[in-house]
């Protein structure tokens, strides 16, 4: 069982690998896991870009061998979400006034398509989840290497190493922080503006054959 | 030196000296959003992807990453440059793609400038 210290999780699989300039405050509830995908090769290039300063990234990355790095604190927010969906739109949920001030935010004239969609993310940030999606501020991420094949429109598939590792290191932060594997972890690409199969193999891989 | 060369060119993003030759255009529509209507006055012609392929820039994969917004509208086809067909997809926003299903997979952001340029792109 792996305990934490610090935000940092110690545990024999996972090689601590930390960079500041993903790390932006104290994160103070974690309520969701969102799975991405590093839309790179190797984990080199991400590994770089991070040492350069890049600012957004995940708390964990698993290379194609399956190895879990722990890249940023789990107390520490990382900005890893990017611009939210409406989640009661998507599960056709909303109630009729909710609904008219998604559209008129998403129909605004003289706004351009992504003013748009950042002004409903903003909307969607008033809410407490789970009546939304999960953000940089209540959920951790993991990002899975692999590329993004636009001819095909899917990134490639994940290697029975890295599902494995996957598996472990989310049923270690599902135990953590007494989340639920089916209704807590999210695909990237199903509630954010990202390409919509962002995260879909592994979070269809972590839980076929689970039962709510 | 074959090889390094094909790589380079692999590597180099189209800019306004590159004769392009926009081949086929068609407007996508992303049903599966529940909100793929917001974009539904998305229009590019050929001219706009020339355009926006002379004024976005290219980005590594990390960057796009970032910042890329993707819409549920786009426009996608094929160009000529060089002599070699590619194929290119657009986003309502400015997030775009460029590759061959080969060696060249490119990743576009068309950022103030390239947005004014193209205004039924914002």
């Amino acid at each position: 069982m792996a305990k934490l210290d610090k935000g940092k999780l110690v545990d024999p699989a996972i090689e601590v690998r930390l960079y500041a300039s993903i790390e932006h405050g104290s994160l103070d509830a974690v309520h969701a896991i969102v799975l991405h995908r590093t839309d790179s090769s190797n984990a080199t290039s991400t590994f770089s870009a991070y040492a350069g300063g890049k600012q957004t990234g995940a708390h964990f990355l698993i290379d194609k061998a399956g190895q879990i790095y722990q890249t940023a604190r789990v107390d520490q927010v990382c900005w890893h979400v990017g611009v939210l969906l409406a989640r009661c739109q998507v599960e056709h949920g909303c109630d009729p006034h909710e609904l008219k001030t998604i559209s008129s935010l998403m129909h605004a004239k003289g706004v351009g398509f992504g003013s748009r969609a950042r002004n409903l993310s903003r909307h969607e940030l008033g809410k407490a989840y789970p009546s939304r999606y999960p953000s940089n501020q209540d959920s951790l991420g993991i990002e899975v290497v692999g590329m993004f094949q636009p001819a095909q429109k899917a990134f490639e598939t994940p290697t029975p190493e890295q599902l494995k590792s996957l598996k472990y290191l989310v049923d270690l932060l599902v135990g953590q922080f007494g989340l639920n594997l089916l209704s807590d972890v999210y695909a990237h690409g199903a509630i954010a503006r990202k390409e919509v199969t962002e995260g879909a193999q592994l979070l269809h891989a972590l839980t076929a054959g689970s039962k709510p | 030196m074959i090889a390094l060369c094909a790589a380079l060119a692999a590597c180099a993003p189209v800019r306004s000296g590159d004769a392009i030759e926009v081949v086929s255009l068609q407007r996508q529509l992303d049903n599966a959003r529940a909100d793929a209507d917001i974009c539904s006055a998305l229009t590019l012609d050929r001219a706009d992807v020339s355009r926006y392929f002379a004024l976005a820039e290219m980005v590594d994969a990390t960057t796009f990453d970032a910042e890329a917004i993707i819409m549920p509208c786009s426009y996608r086809g094929t160009l000529r440059r060089a002599g070699k067909l590619y194929q290119w997809q657009i986003f309502a926003g400015g997030a775009a793609y460029l590759y061959d299903g080969a060696a060249t997979n490119q990743r576009y952001l068309c950022r103030k400038s390239c947005l004014e340029a193209l205004p039924n792109l914002r």
